[in-house]
């Protein structure tokens, strides 16, 4: 095994991994699946189908070409189409005949576009959801030298990269070898955490019978969050990434594995993304496992099929570290929710005072100062918080795990972040709109003076004629008057 | 799954703990004064608590939960001289606790270290009390119940003895020279040995980082080197600085205080820093003969300041 230096700060937690189990178990068909039209990173996907149209599994019924698409898990009919903002979900009622759109043949990496793979629903499946065809885009303009295929699952319990291994290694290096041809990377490397030895063993026999010599695999010290994709980079390149830093501005491109072994689903046979991965644990889940979930399943189906009978239960999605509560029992498992904890209800723990023991600044893998964080934030000062370097905060929850006086710092940080993109957002359309009112006044008053000139000048012109037509009248009455005279006295003569 | 490796009451337990090697010293030359100080101050110092809270609408519990006022009380018990008038301690520790962290909103929230605050308070409001140490108690000759007998009564011109710094401050106003002091000799030095020994346990449990204690030291020793070597009649040696006084305890346990202090760490040793520079100044041209507590409480007021420009940075 490849060892390899460490990031700075993080915390030392037990994996208590949810072992995996062969063949990965399927949750039993359901009579409906609410397929999210939502990706993380603001995306909505249209609607492409209307209530009352039947569809097939794997057809695209949302989104595409600019939008990331969203596909039916299974045939059946539109139940119906729901696109308010939180909760917009296209409902399929299975009509339990899982017929499919036919399969295509293998395509080449060089044959397909950003917008195919869009097309093809894709988006990072180890929790951050964003669409992977949006950080491929940005990688074409950076040319990566080197793919990392993320396999840090660094929170406890969650395993599903660990039971996709075990599954299905084949697909998981064709789709590491497409994706590297795909985005014109030298070297593939696919990362582990040090105690992942049954992954490793299997990748490497796996990769051992291929011919992709490109692929390595590699390992990283068991540390939270060394799957955070800066941390991950500062562990195999040896040097951090400085604040505002992406890991394509060091030419590292990297990529979940469970993105990855979609993608090459997608790559072999067209089959888009519609299923994922769940790991369902927690003190109220009797039967920890990682099953396969096609996306839009009711989360209430997983806690009933673990067998978790328990009345009074918390629902988070995510692991334990970053988990968020599933505020609404009626949620569904979307592309990025790796896990599902069911947990008996629990009184949070009351938190004091901060002493600033600084505890969290050893632990913050960002040489952040999450105290003075949680001062300015506390103040409601979010320059100060700026200033104190908020926006890079990776929302880790390195802190919450030392405090020692209990207190909620990321969630702090994480509605600090999201006021602050508010607040840019508003200034940012403040700005616009001033500009823009800026431009039209100028405007208007470029017409305004436009007229007045054109009328002045007309006026001008009117009065101009006015005086010429003055004199010419004057003129021409004369000039008749004198033919008049001269007329009547040549006509004197004529006569 | 949010269970720290410490929490807050822990961290000031290994506070206390720390305080013990110089507790016990102080009680070993000093005899039971020190015990009624530490008995007193503490009591005074959660009673105030407790009516502060109640008069705030907190639970008078919580905030004994925490240790953080016994730690204040104790670190103010062990600054004042070991016999003292019985309402000495009891004073100083509600003006710690009420002035110094209550009324800014409690734990967390005191711009000043409190302890300090208490002891500055009382060094300007009863000087002869604040200043006057006696002999070593096996000298003094005294019994456990003349420290409850009247203050004015005891036999001082007997039982009294400048401190070094004391006997420095009065040598150089009289115009006289300085001769090296014996610092073996000095229960102060004894004590500031076992503060040392304190703070080294506090940094090998990470409960402070070094920064503070380093860089404090290094100036209070700095600028007593260049004084030294000017003229070694009228400055006292380095190590008479750092050994003598309150300096060990005031780099340790009273500038460390991390709610007080800056968070930055380079801010931290610029306030180290400038405490260090502070107590010389006070001590070599003030008038009062130690300035450890006047120097943190200044730099107290310069934190706010320090981490605003460092901040963003780590």
């Amino acid at each position: 095994m490849k060892e390899t230096s460490v990031f700075s700060g993080g915390v030392r937690l037990e994996p208590n991994k949810v072992a995996t189990q062969l063949p990965t178990p399927q949750l039993p068909p359901q009579p409906l699946y609410a397929v999210p039209l939502n990706t993380r990173g603001g995306q909505f996907a249209e609607p492409r189908v209307q209530v009352g149209d039947a569809v097939l599994g794997g057809q695209l019924i949302a989104g595409a070409r600019s939008k990331v698409g969203a596909h039916s898990p299974v045939s059946g009919l539109v139940k119906s189409v729901q696109t308010e903002n939180n909760k917009a979900c296209i409902v399929i009622e299975a009509d339990g005949l899982q017929q499919k759109i036919p399969a295509r043949p293998p395509v080449h990496p060089a044959s397909v576009s950003i917008d195919d793979l869009r097309e093809a629903g894709l988006t990072g499946m180890g929790g951050a959801g964003f669409p992977t065809a949006d950080k491929l885009q940005a990688a074409g303009l950076n040319k990566p030298k080197m793919l990392l295929i993320n396999a840090v699952e660094c929170e406890p319990l969650i395993s599903c990269d660990a039971q996709l291994i075990a599954e299905d290694a084949k697909t998981i290096l064709f789709g590491a070898d497409w994706l590297r041809q795909f985005s014109g990377a030298y070297h593939c490397q696919i990362v582990l955490e040090d105690h992942s030895v049954d992954s490793h063993k299997i990748l490497t026999t796996a990769l051992s019978d291929s011919d992709f010599d490109a692929i390595s695999i590699s390992t990283v010290p068991t540390r939270y969050p060394a799957g955070s994709e800066r941390q991950l980079v500062h562990a195999i390149t040896g040097t951090a990434l400085l604040p505002g830093e992406r890991p394509l501005d060091k030419g590292v491109l990297v990529q979940n594995i469970g993105t990855v072994h979609a993608l090459g689903h997608w790559a072999q046979d067209g089959t888009p993304l519609t299923k994922r991965l769940v790991t369902v644990a927690g003190n109220a889940c009797p039967t920890p496992q990682t099953l396969w979930c096609p996306i839009g399943t009711p989360v209430a189906a997983l806690v009933e099929y673990v067998g978790a009978t328990e009345k009074n239960v918390d629902l988070f999605q995510g692991g334990p570290v970053m988990g968020q509560p599933l505020s609404d029992a009626t949620a569904a498992v979307s592309k990025h929710m790796q896990c599902l904890r069911i947990e008996i209800e629990a009184k949070k723990p009351e938190a004091i005072a901060c002493i600033r023991c600084g505890d969290c600044a050893e632990a913050c893998p960002e040489h952040l100062l999450p105290q003075q964080l949680h001062w300015q934030l506390q103040g409601d000062n979010l320059p100060g918080a700026q200033a104190e370097r908020l926006p890079d905060c990776i929302l880790c929850g390195c802190c919450d795990l030392v405090c020692p006086s209990l207190i909620p710092l990321s969630k702090q940080f994480a509605a600090g972040k999201s006021a602050l993109r508010l607040r840019q957002h508003t200034e940012l359309r403040a700005a616009k709109a001033k500009t823009r009112f800026d431009a039209r006044e100028l405007r208007l008053e470029e017409k305004e003076r436009e007229r007045q000139e054109r009328m002045k000048k007309r006026k001008a012109g009117t009065a101009k004629t006015d005086k010429q037509k003055a004199v010419a009248e004057a003129m021409a009455r004369a000039r008749a008057k004198r033919a008049e005279k001269a007329g009547t006295s040549k006509g004197d003569k004529d006569e | 799954m949010n269970s720290p490796t410490r929490k807050t009451h822990q961290v000031m337990n290994e506070v206390l703990l720390a305080c013990l090697p110089a507790a016990l010293m102080s009680v070993w030359f000093y005899g039971p004064g020190i015990v009624l100080n530490l008995i007193l101050a503490p009591l005074s110092a959660l009673a105030c608590e407790a009516v502060v809270s109640t008069m705030r609408g907190r639970p008078p519990m919580s905030t004994w939960a925490d240790r953080s006022t016994l730690v204040a009380a104790i670190l103010l018990a062990l600054s004042i001289p070991p016999i003292v008038p019985l309402w000495l301690p009891v004073i100083g520790a509600a003006i710690a606790v009420v002035v110094g962290k209550q009324l800014y909103g409690g734990l967390g929230q005191n711009p000043f270290n409190p302890a300090m605050v208490g002891y500055a308070a009382l060094l300007v409001s009863f000087p002869l009390e604040t200043s006057l140490w006696p002999t070593q108690w096996s000298e003094t000759g005294l019994t456990v119940t003349d420290l409850f007998t009247d203050y004015n009564t005891l036999p001082w011109d007997a039982i009294s003895s400048a401190t070094v710094l004391d006997a420095n401050n009065t040598t150089l106003r009289a115009g006289g020279e300085l001769r090296p002091n014996d610092l073996i000799a000095q229960p102060a030095s004894w004590i500031a040995f076992a503060w040392l020994l304190g703070g080294a346990w506090l940094l090998k449990r990470s409960i402070i980082s070094w920064h503070i204690p380093a860089s404090l030291l290094l100036a209070v020793a700095f600028m007593a080197s260049v004084f030294y070597l000017v003229d070694a009649t009228r400055y006292a040696s380095p190590l008479t600085h750092v050994f003598s006084g309150a300096c060990v305890m005031g780099a340790f346990f009273i500038a460390t205080d991390p709610v007080s202090a800056p968070a930055h760490r380079r801010a931290r040793i610029v306030f180290g820093l400038g405490i260090g520079v502070l107590i010389y100044v006070i001590r070599s041209w003030g008038s009062f003969p130690d300035g450890v507590a006047f120097a943190v409480l200044l730099m107290n007021l310069a934190a706010p300041a320090l981490d605003h420009l460092y901040r963003g940075r780590s």
